[in-house]
């Protein structure tokens, strides 16, 4: 692959990058770049490494191939405990509670600005209402719930989920998609691995489909009936 | 051939040599128990010398009472016997209605070696207290320092055979498969606490048959053949040898024991630099030295007789000529003949001061499928929980074909004809996919002596070629770990594992979380086609409607932890009640 064509300041910039497991390489040759403000839908079928591209970009997998640059920086191959830092905020597909916090306790440990969570906890009722609670006695689509309001907590300037409405029900998905929106608004950008095809073509300007480990396709113009085609089984 | 190298040990060197090796040798017994225990079955003894020192105490009484009466010679085999029943009843008592393994048992078991230890120092009548049981007779003529030895040798030979044919047989599997995820052994059925209290009993008589052959060998046994600093240091044996095979254990007792007991008076920082092998062990080669020549030695000889353990089941597969698994195992559900039916009866649950479930009243009859919605929080996945035996309930009960499941452990209710399949997809990770589905297969069908023959892995089923057929990576990466999956496809897996046991009453909490629109299609006609091949009652958790409307058009609306609405997917979604509070949507 040659170098990149121009750099970018702002954004995060993916060139060319691979990685996987130990030996095995589950992603190769991904270039990507997230302006501030866009939102960018990650799709494919099972097994075609969209979990791995959101921990390779995390930290939470070391890169094998390519690079990645975040406002500028450098930040391939980092340790995820300097997310927060970078102003990147993760929610994983599986582990997205500490079981034996309460979700105050939860919420409370990236120290947020209780105020900015207010408008989330409005929204996600049921959140509030399990609050000093033990999370791990909730069920799975409230933990996605709490996971989702912590990591759009962080008020972070880029924002990595994973499957975020596996297991949420519809209202909540469509309120989901609504804060999304508003922070994309205003300045934030993010990227979501989505299976729910109609919550992502509610958020998404731009979208990357996967096959094999590989992009398949990249573009801000796409159509719901195009994509479902790259997923057929 | 490991009989044979330990056999020619006095030749090659001298009685002495022999003598030393012996008593090493047997505290690799004893640490093959505790590989058996924590490399296997994934729970660590850290009192294993109480074993080692009943069996050496009892042995040593049992000979000095015989040389006034020789038939007091039969009662031997008590030394080994009380020990493993023993060990037996302590593991029965600590894991029973467990389903996570917690420090508990390690705790509970140094405690007891180290009360032991000091009983054995306190209670000199019987034990010769500090200065030891002495003048031990030799058993049958043999001579302590030369042919006591190949005794020694007889043991370690017969309890490495044994190891080594148990960790291939199905019941060995399970025992790797309770380490991983005992949570989902029990929901096939499989009592948990019994197969980790088997391990543990046959853990406690390797040791005490060791510490048999030990007082006859060393003629004297002293508190320390019952204390802590014994058992911790059979643990650290097991750790720096490997837990994982029949070889580690022995390898560390013998390797890092005799050479520490030689090293540790001519080179003063001996155990400064053990404790530095030790750590470099920990971290570097979690398997173990026997690991890490396993490593090496497959590299350097790829074909070699150490290789291909890796998938358990491979060996079995490469012979084509399965067997029909035998028919599911009915005797534990007397009532078979009546049609399959389900009641919630006011079922209330409470949890931290929080409603889960309020009052839930819900009954099903017959066979088919009923999809259950409703809002994040309502009490889904609650309810099956509550059903399964893993959520107690406060207040009601709830009955399957006339029998009151509530109360009832898991395992039991698994038995009854209830399979399971969690919301988070929950396989035996480190195992392979083939291996996974086989022991989802013998679940419910498997007895104890099926559990021990090779020819077990060879079961399939109809159900097994149609699940192959609808899932084809079940095929292809037979041989990967389940764990090294896409989630989506621990999703099949899962799924496939549950279908297998072929239940009268089929749980699915969420079955196409995580799957693209494609590939909930594919899901939901498997699930489908499998309940009508099964002939089940199915209840299936779903948020996606147009799953949904694939599945079934019996459909139930919980809200705040009790029924809502119950009726066709058209009559609820007209359902002004619903509306106020679900309406659904697709992906």
């Amino acid at each position: 692959m040659s170098p990149l064509p121009h750099s970018t300041t702002a954004g995060l910039v993916v060139d060319n990058l691979g990685g996987g497991y130990g030996d095995t390489i589950v992603l190769r040759n991904v270039s990507l770049s997230l302006a501030p403000g866009q939102v960018l839908g990650v799709l494919g079928r099972n097994g075609v490494g969209k979990s791995t591209l959101m921990r390779l970009l995390t930290g939470f997998l070391p890169l094998s191939q390519g690079t990645v640059h975040w406002q500028g920086e450098p930040i391939g191959n980092r340790r995820p405990n300097h997310n927060r830092a970078l102003g990147i905020a993760y929610a994983p597909q599986e582990g997205l509670v500490f079981d034996a916090l309460t979700v105050r306790e939860n919420l409370s440990l990236q120290r947020p600005d209780w105020r900015s969570l207010e408008p989330l906890l409005t929204s996600f009722g049921r959140v509030r209402e399990r609050m000093a609670i033990k999370a791990g006695v909730l069920s799975g689509g409230e933990k996605k719930l709490v996971s989702f309001v912590r990591s759009l907590g962080e008020g972070a300037a880029l924002t990595l989920l994973d499957e975020p409405t596996e297991g949420v029900q519809h209202e909540n998905i469509a309120l989901m998609a609504q804060h999304i929106r508003q922070r994309s608004d205003a300045g934030a950008s993010f990227l979501i691995v989505e299976q729910n095809l109609s919550f992502l073509m509610s958020v998404m300007q731009r979208v990357l489909v996967l096959d094999h480990g590989e992009p398949v396709f990249q573009s801000d113009r796409f159509t719901r009936q195009a994509l479902e085609h790259y997923l057929r089984v | 051939m490991l009989a044979l190298v330990l056999s020619s040990v006095p030749h090659l060197s001298d009685d002495f040599r022999a003598y030393q090796l012996g008593t090493y040798l047997l505290y690799g017994v004893a640490a093959q128990g505790v590989a058996l225990a924590w490399g296997r079955a994934g729970f660590l003894p850290l009192g294993q010398a109480l074993f080692f020192g009943l069996g050496a105490y009892s042995a040593g009484m049992v000979l000095i009472a015989s040389q006034a009466n020789a038939t007091l010679l039969a009662l031997l085999p008590l030394a080994v016997l009380l020990p493993a029943a023993l060990a037996y009843a302590i593991a029965r008592l600590v894991f029973a209605r467990q389903y996570v393994s917690g420090p508990n048992f390690s705790l509970i078991t140094l405690a007891l070696a180290m009360l032991a230890a000091q009983l054995a120092n306190q209670w000199s009548g019987l034990t010769g207290g500090f200065n030891g049981l002495a003048n031990i007779p030799e058993i049958g003529g043999l001579d302590r320092y030369s042919t006591v030895y190949y005794l020694i040798v007889a043991l370690v030979v017969a309890s490495t055979a044994l190891l080594g044919w148990l960790y291939r047989t199905p019941l060995g599997a399970l025992w790797l498969a309770v380490a991983q995820n005992e949570n989902r052994l029990q929901f096939f059925g499989f009592a948990t606490d019994r197969l980790k209290a088997l391990a543990f009993a046959l853990a406690g008589a390797l040791a005490a048959s060791a510490g048999a052959l030990y007082a006859t060998q060393q003629g004297l046994v002293t508190p320390q053949a019952i204390g802590f600093e014994l058992s911790t240091e059979l643990v650290i044996w097991t750790a720096v040898g490997g837990r994982f095979g029949p070889y580690g254990a022995l390898l560390g007792a013998v390797g890092i024991g005799l050479l520490s007991a030689e090293l540790r008076d001519v080179w003063i920082h001996w155990q400064v630099a053990m404790a530095l092998i030790f750590i470099l062990v920990v971290l570097r080669f979690p398997a173990g030295m026997a690991g890490a020549l396993q490593t090496y030695g497959r590299r350097l000889w790829p074909r070699s007789w150490m290789a291909g353990a890796e998938s358990l089941s491979s060996q079995s597969a490469a012979a084509p000529n399965y067997l029909p698994a035998p028919p599911r195992n009915r005797a534990a559900d007397t009532s078979t003949l009546e049609p399959i039916r389900l009641e919630f009866n006011r079922v209330n649950v409470r949890i931290q001061g929080v409603s889960i479930l309020s009052g839930l009243q819900l009954h099903l009859r017959g066979a088919g499928i009923h999809c259950i919605i409703g809002p994040n929080g309502a009490g889904k996945t609650s309810s099956f929980n509550a059903l399964t035996g893993r959520l107690p309930l406060s207040d009601g009960d709830i009955h399957f074909s006339g029998r009151r499941v509530s109360g009832l452990r898991a395992d039991t209710i698994a038995r009854m004809g209830i399979a399971r399949k969690f919301q988070i997809p929950s396989v035996f990770s480190a195992l392979s996919v083939r291996d996974n589905l086989c022991i989802a297969l013998w679940g419910n069908r498997a007895n104890a002596l099926q559990l021990l023959q090779a020819s077990t892995w060879r079961w399939r089923s109809t159900l097994w070629e149609f699940l192959i057929a609808s899932f084809p990576f079940l095929e292809t990466e037979s041989d990967r770990h389940a764990g090294e999956l896409s989630q989506g496809q621990r999703q099949m897996l899962e799924l496939a594992m549950t279908l297998l046991m072929e239940p009268r009453l089929l749980l699915l909490d969420e079955p196409c979380a995580g799957l693209s629109v494609a590939e909930t299609g594919q899901q939901t006609d498997v699930i489908k086609r499998a309940v009508t091949l099964i002939g089940c009652t199915a209840l299936v958790i779903e948020h996606d409607m147009a799953a949904v409307a694939r599945l079934s058009d019996q459909v139930h609306v919980l809200h705040q932890g009790r029924l809502l609405a119950s009726g066709s997917l058209a009559d609820i979604q007209g359902n002004p009640d619903v509306q106020a509070v679900y309406s659904g949507g697709q992906k």
